[in-house]
Formats: C-alpha cells, sequence, structure tokens
C-alpha cells in the first residue's frame, strides 16, 4: 500500500545539513548531526545524497532484527525501533539497501527517521523545499552510491 | 568545560610526533571571543619573535569560535599563521564543514607545529589522533586527496583539510582546501603545511555542544534563520552568490582590468551572475548550516573548456582570473578557478601574479625566452590556464610567479614593482581604488596585507550610511579613518565568533552579542565587544610590528598614485598622495597609534589591556 514518507529531491538538496541540525535537535534536544536522523551525504564532484527512510512495504529491517524492535506504527505506517528492545546489534544497519539506519553516536542503539510522528521536522526547515512528507509509490530503497551516480550523469554530462 | 566551547585545544608537534591535548581556559579566551582574536594571542604566544614561516617554529592554527558548529547559522572557522607570502599575521577563513566536525570532535582549537620528516596527514576521530603516513596521497590534487581519505575510512561524511600540488612545492600563495570547493585560500597556509610535510587532516566528530542557556540561544538562532530569510539585501546573495557584483563594480569602476591599468572591462557582462546562471549552473551549494547558500555547482559543457567542474565562479575569481587578466571567456575562467582549487592556489593571488606577469609580458619586461614561448599577453585565456599549472608545480616561469608578486617584481624590476599591485606582499583582490580611494586606506592598514575583508568603505562612498551614522562623501578623505576603523575592529570581534561576511547584515552585530552571551554565558555589552576587536586589532599590529613591519609599509602600489583611470565614471581619478596620507594620519590619530612610527603607543596598550603582551616584547620594539 502507497503511503507517505520523507522524500527528498537530491537535485535539489544544497547540503547546508540544516535538516540534520533540526532531525538531532528535535529527537535528542542537542545539535549533533551524527544523531540525525536524515543525513546528507556529499559526493564528488559536489552533488549531495540525502539518507532517510522510504518506510518499505516490506522493510528488511523488520524481518532481520532478532529482538523484534522494529515494528510499523499504525497510524503514520512509520516504521520504528523500539529503543528499550535494540541491542545495538547492527544486523538492521547492515541489511538496509538504503543504507537510512545508523548507530546512535553516544548509546548502544540504531537510529532511524520515524516522521516525526506525522509532522517531519526536516520537511519544515529546509531552505531548498528540497524535503516533502508526500506519498511514495513505490519501494524507492536504492543505495546512495547508485543515487550519486545516476544524478552525476543527470546533472553533469550529455548520457542520457 | 565551558560552554558554548568544546574545551579542549590539540596541540600537534609533528617533529616529535607528539600529540597532546589541554583544557580551555575559557578565562583567557573571554578576552578574545575565540576564532580569530583567540587564534592571534596563541600566535603571539607560541611563536618565537624572529622565525621563518617555512621553517618548524612556525605554527598553523585552526580555530573554531563560540558559534561554530551551534545552532547559529552561517558560521565558519578561521586559520591562522605567519604567512610565507608576507612574513606577517595570516588570518584565512573558510565555511564548509571543517570547523564544525573539528568542534563536534571536542577541538576548539588546532595547532599544528614542527615538521614531520616525510609526508604525513593528520586523523582526528574523536578522541583518537594519529598522525599518519602520506606517501600515497603526496603529489595527489585536493580532489583526489578528499576523495581518497573518505574512501580509507569507507566514510563520506568525514571532512578533510588538505594541500595540492601547489602547497606541497611550497608555492607563497598555496591555499587549504576543503569540501572540494571550500578553501581558505589568502597567504599561504597551505605553503606552511607543505614545509611541515602535512598533506591533509582529516576529522570525524560526535560530541555536541553545550550551551549555557540553550532555550535563549535557539530562540535567537531562530530569530537569525527569519532575519536571513526575509533580508531584502540577500535575495541576490542567495540567488547569484557574490557574482552579483560584477556588475555594479564595473558601472562603478571599481573592477580592476588588465592589472589595475583600467576599472572597467568590456567583457564585464560575460562574467557576471546572470551569465553563469545561464550558462553554467546546475544547482546551489551551501556550508553547513548554511540558509543563504551563495554557492553553485557550475559545469561548462561545450568549448575547449568542455568538462570543467567547479563551485563559482566567486566575483574575486572573475576579477582576478577574469578582468584583471583582460579574460572575458566565462569558461575559461571556470577552468582556471578550477585548476587553483585542484592544485592548491588562491585565485586572487594567482590571477594577479599572471596579470602582473602579462603586463611584464607586454611591455617586453618577460619574453618569449622567460615564458618558453608562451605568449602571456592579456586576454589570452589559454596561455592563462597554462601558467596556473606552472606556477603549481614550479616549473620555469611558474617557479618566479610562485613566488607572488612583490618577490617577482623584486626579482625582474625594471621598473615593474611600480605595477606590483599588493600591499604588505599580499596580492590586492578584485576592488579597485581610484573610483573609491577609502578602500586604499582599508588595503594599506589591513592587518594580514591587501585585504578587502577587514574593512569595506566602499559601501559608504556609494552612499550606505556608517554604523554610526554619518555620511562619507565619494572620492573625498573625510571621516574614512575612523569608519575603516571602526569597521576593523567590528569585524576582528564578529570574526571571533567566528561569523561570515554575508550574515553579518542579516543578523547584525546586537544579535550576535545575544547569541554570544547565551552560549557562553558571558555579559558582553556592544562596547566591550568592539573594544574586544580593537583589542585583537592591536596585537596582530604588535605581531605584524615585530614581525618587520614599518609604518612604510602602510601604503599602496605606486600606480594607485600616479595613473589616472583611463575611462568609465571615474575617468581622469588617482589617489592624490596628500589625500592618502591625511587618511593614514587621521588613521593612526583614531587608532592612538604612533604618528612617527605607526605603533600603537604604551597607553593604547595599557588601555586595551594588551600590557602583559607588552612586557613579553622586551626588547623587540620598546
Amino acid at each position: 500500500m502507497p503511503h507517505k514518507a520523507v522524500i527528498v529531491d537530491h537535485a535539489k538538496c544544497n547540503g547546508c545539513r540544516i535538516c540534520e541540525l533540526f532531525c538531532s535537535r528535535k529527537h535528542e534536544g542537542k545539535v549533533l548531526p551524527r544523531a540525525s536522523r536524515i543525513r546528507i551525504l556529499p559526493y564528488f564532484p559536489g552533488i549531495e545524497v540525502a539518507l532517510v527512510c522510504y518506510q518499505c512495504d516490506k522493510p528488511p529491517c523488520v524481518k532481520i532484527c532478532p529482538n523484534g524492535a522494529i515494528v510499523r506504527d499504525e497510524k503514520t505506517k512509520a516504521i520504528l525501533i523500539r529503543e528499550e528492545l535494540c541491542t545495538g546489534c547492527e544486523a538492521c544497519i547492515e541489511t538496509c539497501p538504503a543504507s537510512t539506519i545508523f548507530m546512535h553516536p553516544i548509546k548502544n542503539i540504531a537510529i532511524k527517521c520515524d516522521l516525526c510522528s506525522g509532522d517531519p521536522e526536516c520537511v519544515k526547515r529546509c531552505p531548498e523545499g528540497a524535503i516533502e512528507y508526500e506519498m511514495t509509490p513505490f519501494d524507492a530503497r536504492r543505495p546512495p552510491e547508485e543515487i550519486a551516480s545516476d544524478l552525476v550523469r543527470k546533472l553533469l554530462t550529455h548520457e542520457k | 568545560m565551558g560552554e558554548g566551547f568544546a574545551g579542549k585545544i590539540l596541540n600537534i608537534d609533528l617533529s616529535e610526533s607528539k600529540i597532546t591535548s589541554e583544557t580551555l581556559d575559557v578565562h583567557e579566551v573571554e578576552e578574545y571571543i575565540g576564532g580569530k582574536g583567540y587564534a592571534a594571542k596563541l600566535l603571539w604566544e607560541r611563536t618565537p619573535a624572529d622565525f621563518d614561516p617555512l621553517g618548524p617554529e612556525n605554527i598553523v592554527i585552526f580555530a573554531t569560535g563560540p558559534l561554530t558548529g551551534t545552532l547559529c547559522p552561517s558560521t565558519r572557522m578561521c586559520i591562522v599563521t605567519k604567512s610565507p607570502l608576507t612574513g606577517i599575521f595570516n588570518d584565512s577563513y573558510v565555511g564548509g564543514h571543517f570547523g564544525h566536525e573539528l568542534k563536534f570532535a571536542g577541538y576548539d582549537v588546532l595547532i599544528i607545529g614542527g615538521r614531520a620528516e616525510k609526508p604525513v596527514y593528520l586523523w582526528i576521530d574523536d578522541e583518537n589522533i594519529e598522525i599518519q603516513n602520506a606517501d600515497w596521497l603526496w603529489g595527489k590534487d585536493t580532489f583526489e586527496t578528499e576523495e581518497k581519505i573518505k574512501g580509507k575510512y569507507a566514510d563520506r561524511t568525514i571532512r578533510v583539510a588538505c594541500i595540492g600540488p601547489a602547497g606541497e612545492r611550497l608555492v607563497r600563495y598555496a591555499l587549504v582546501n576543503t569540501d572540494l570547493y571550500r578553501q581558505a585560500a589568502r597567504g599561504g597556509i597551505g605553503a606552511v603545511m607543505g614545509s611541515k610535510n602535512l598533506k591533509a587532516i582529516a576529522v570525524r566528530g560526535n560530541v555536541p555542544i553545550e550551551m549555557k542557556d540553550p532555550e535563549k540561544f535557539e530562540q535567537l538562532a531562530l530569530e537569525a534563520y527569519e532575519a536571513i530569510k526575509h533580508s531584502e539585501n540577500l535575495y541576490t546573495m542567495k540567488r547569484w552568490g557574490t557574482s552579483r557584483s560584477v556588475i555594479v563594480s564595473n558601472d562603478q569602476c571599481l573592477y580592476p582590468t588588465r592589472n589595475h591599468q583600467e576599472a572597467t572591462f568590456g567583457g564585464a557582462e560575460n562574467l557576471s551572475g546572470e551569465s553563469m546562471e545561464r550558462k553554467l549552473w546546475i544547482k546551489r551549494r551551501a556550508c553547513f548550516n548554511c540558509p543563504i547558500h551563495c554557492g553553485h555547482l557550475s559545469v561548462v559543457r561545450s568549448s575547449d573548456y568542455k568538462g570543467t567542474i567547479v563551485e563559482g565562479v566567486e566575483y574575486e575569481t572573475t576579477a582576478m582570473l577574469g578582468s584583471d587578466c583582460g579574460v572575458d571567456n566565462l569558461a575559461a575562467v571556470a577552468h582556471a578557478n578550477m585548476l587553483c582549487d585542484k592544485l592548491g592556489l588562491d585565485t586572487i593571488s594567482a590571477g594577479a601574479t599572471i596579470a602582473w606577469a602579462m603586463e611584464c609580458y607586454e611591455r617586453r619586461l618577460l619574453t618569449n625566452k622567460d615564458t618558453n614561448g608562451l605568449k602571456l599577453s592579456f586576454g589570452n585565456h589559454k596561455a592563462m590556464n597554462r601558467i596556473i599549472v606552472k606556477i603549481a608545480k614550479r616549473e620555469g616561469l611558474g617557479d618566479l610567479l610562485a613566488e607572488g608578486v612583490r618577490r617577482s617584481s623584486e626579482k625582474i624590476g625594471k621598473g615593474s614593482e611600480k605595477f606590483a599591485m599588493h600591499v604588505k606582499g599580499l596580492e590586492l583582490p578584485g576592488w579597485g581604488i581610484r573610483a573609491a580611494p577609502s578602500m586604499g586606506l582599508a588595503y594599506a592598514t589591513a592587518d594580514r596585507g591587501g585585504c578587502h575583508q577587514r574593512a569595506w568603505p566602499i559601501a559608504y562612498e556609494l552612499g550606505s550610511r556608517t554604523p554610526y551614522g554619518k555620511s562619507i562623501e565619494r572620492y573625498s578623505p573625510e571621516g574614512v579613518a575612523f569608519a575603516t576603523k571602526y569597521d576593523q575592529d567590528l569585524v576582528a570581534a564578529l570574526y571571533s565568533l567566528v561569523a561570515c561576511d554575508f550574515a553579518t547584515g542579516a543578523i547584525g552585530t546586537g544579535q550576535y552579542i545575544n547569541l554570544l552571551n547565551a552560549a557562553t554565558g558571558w555579559n558582553y555589552s556592544p562596547e566591550r565587544f568592539i573594544e574586544t576587536g580593537e583589542r585583537i586589532w592591536n596585537l596582530t599590529r604588535v605581531f605584524n610590528m615585530r614581525a618587520g613591519t614599518q609604518k612604510e609599509d602602510d601604503t599602496l602600489p605606486p600606480r594607485i598614485f600616479e595613473e589616472p583611470l583611463p575611462s568609465g565614471i571615474a575617468r581622469g581619478r588617482k589617489l592624490p598622495r596628500e589625500n592618502f596620507e591625511k587618511m593614514i594620519r587621521e588613521y593612526y590619530e583614531v587608532r592612538g597609534w604612533d604618528l612617527e612610527t605607526g605603533m600603537p603607543t604604551y597607553e593604547k596598550l595599557r588601555k586595551l589591556r594588551l600590557d602583559g603582551i607588552v612586557k613579553q616584547m622586551g626588547d623587540y620594539v620598546y
């Protein structure tokens, strides 16, 4: 079933990482980009790829978690990590095809986008309007390297 | 640990391979705010009175400020050292992401001294610090170096500051490159890193910065975002970046052309932001936490320069590698820009030095034999791009030009010193003087030599009111001294936060002070803030005098005094020497500096509580 997720237009992203700051502020009460649930990866020669969970229809992370710590929220359809059950084994991080689950920089838990209970902070803060909270028609779970090479082709060369 | 700071200074002695960290003395920092101010104090205290900038005694200080790495938008870091180009204090600034990452790794300041025996790079991963072999990086350009380090640690979020081949070969205006296209470019800090055999610094940080009053700070930071969002002035900066200034500058006779022989350029339209928007730009790029996003990624899709990809072209580069070299081919300028970033050269000094060489070539002071057959005439963009590579490699004529315009002209002689456009060895940037003489005073007195970022009184000559409400009449020396002093002091304080030039107008000094106080718990007033800027300015002056600067060095290239502008609205204008002398005399007066020597008087230093430092100066000056 299609559902809403945080969708990024990578070509519009300017790499300012204001989304990271406000995400970590909202979730941790502190400005700490490495605790953000959305991450901006810079790629040569000057493009960015935003990593944020697509809330897949058939999420491999839910399946692989040995502790049943990853569950889908009924209301928002967000895939949530229940902190108290997470042991930091990183199985979900390894299995995520889009690299959108991260280790917390201080606590021994995995973290990911929880859609801010249906009101995503990053969407409101992006100065480029590159981040939207909209219906996603497909499991767009491609690895960042692939997105980056597509972007380079699309933006920087004549190749189709 | 103090609020607003990460709390530590990281010391690296490359001679001894020694890594130590010390607790930041926040009370000591308070007198200098951080950034520029605190780094100036550290440079003063931790270097001997007389030393070679390219020797192991020199130190490179990477200094963040109390607002770096916070929710406050648009902050930067500064890198301070003794410049191999000028032989005096040098502070160069860079946005990007490196400084913020350094602070998240737990260090407000990184100090690198000594000299490694073999090429090394520094890896900072929070508290795990390693000095690593860099044989595999030596010789690589800046882009490749950054990519290779990110590849080695399999982490694209690592931040890298590195030098290119120009830094390795000690080109005196070699830069430090970060985030591919963000540079601490001026004054040759890359050569200092090269002299230490330090190829790169890579950093990853995981520690949040604590605020004294987090709620208040957040509220103020959110107000700063709003101010930037609604600023009318910043609309053009957001859309066109610094290249918004090309046409205005050209119309006002401020656009250096053919080595400052003129100040209007027929090809300015080609180099304008509008032209770049049409032909080159594909997306915007921003520094860490910056809603101004002034940068643009440019792609050249046709012509001989097809395949060029670079961020820019910034205004200064359009002037120095464009009009000042007589080049109106935008793709060629973009390509030259990319070469400079990649090879690690400051586009301003490179452009100015090449423009000087072109004038020498046209006047037959440099011959085809000197240039190895290269026709180095104004407008020859192919020759310009070729000579850039030669400078970075120190090949042929490039070896001479790698010394910068002051040393090059001293070597060539034959009157070429008269059109060597520098102050204290730092090549003048892209703003002419004869159509806005107040800028002459700003250049002549800037602490790092010919620099446009310490005061920019051009704005007042073009009609803006000074911060204290007075206006300055165009071409008149009246009131320029105080306005310049005021700007210099204010900027020194703002650069200690470390604020970015483009945000300061929208956020405002008062709001910055509120942010500073909320972050640190200090009690700065506007008066104390500007007085601290004055303290910093006097400290860098004392440093420079100790390093050999004399009052006579506070001057401008003879061309500015002697040759009237040939065209444009300021046609016929030069800067009359008596006007300059009046400005400089008044400047010493408002500064409280000795009119005979240009030194800060003892009373002035005592009033600024720099007398502790005066004692340390011992025999050197007093």
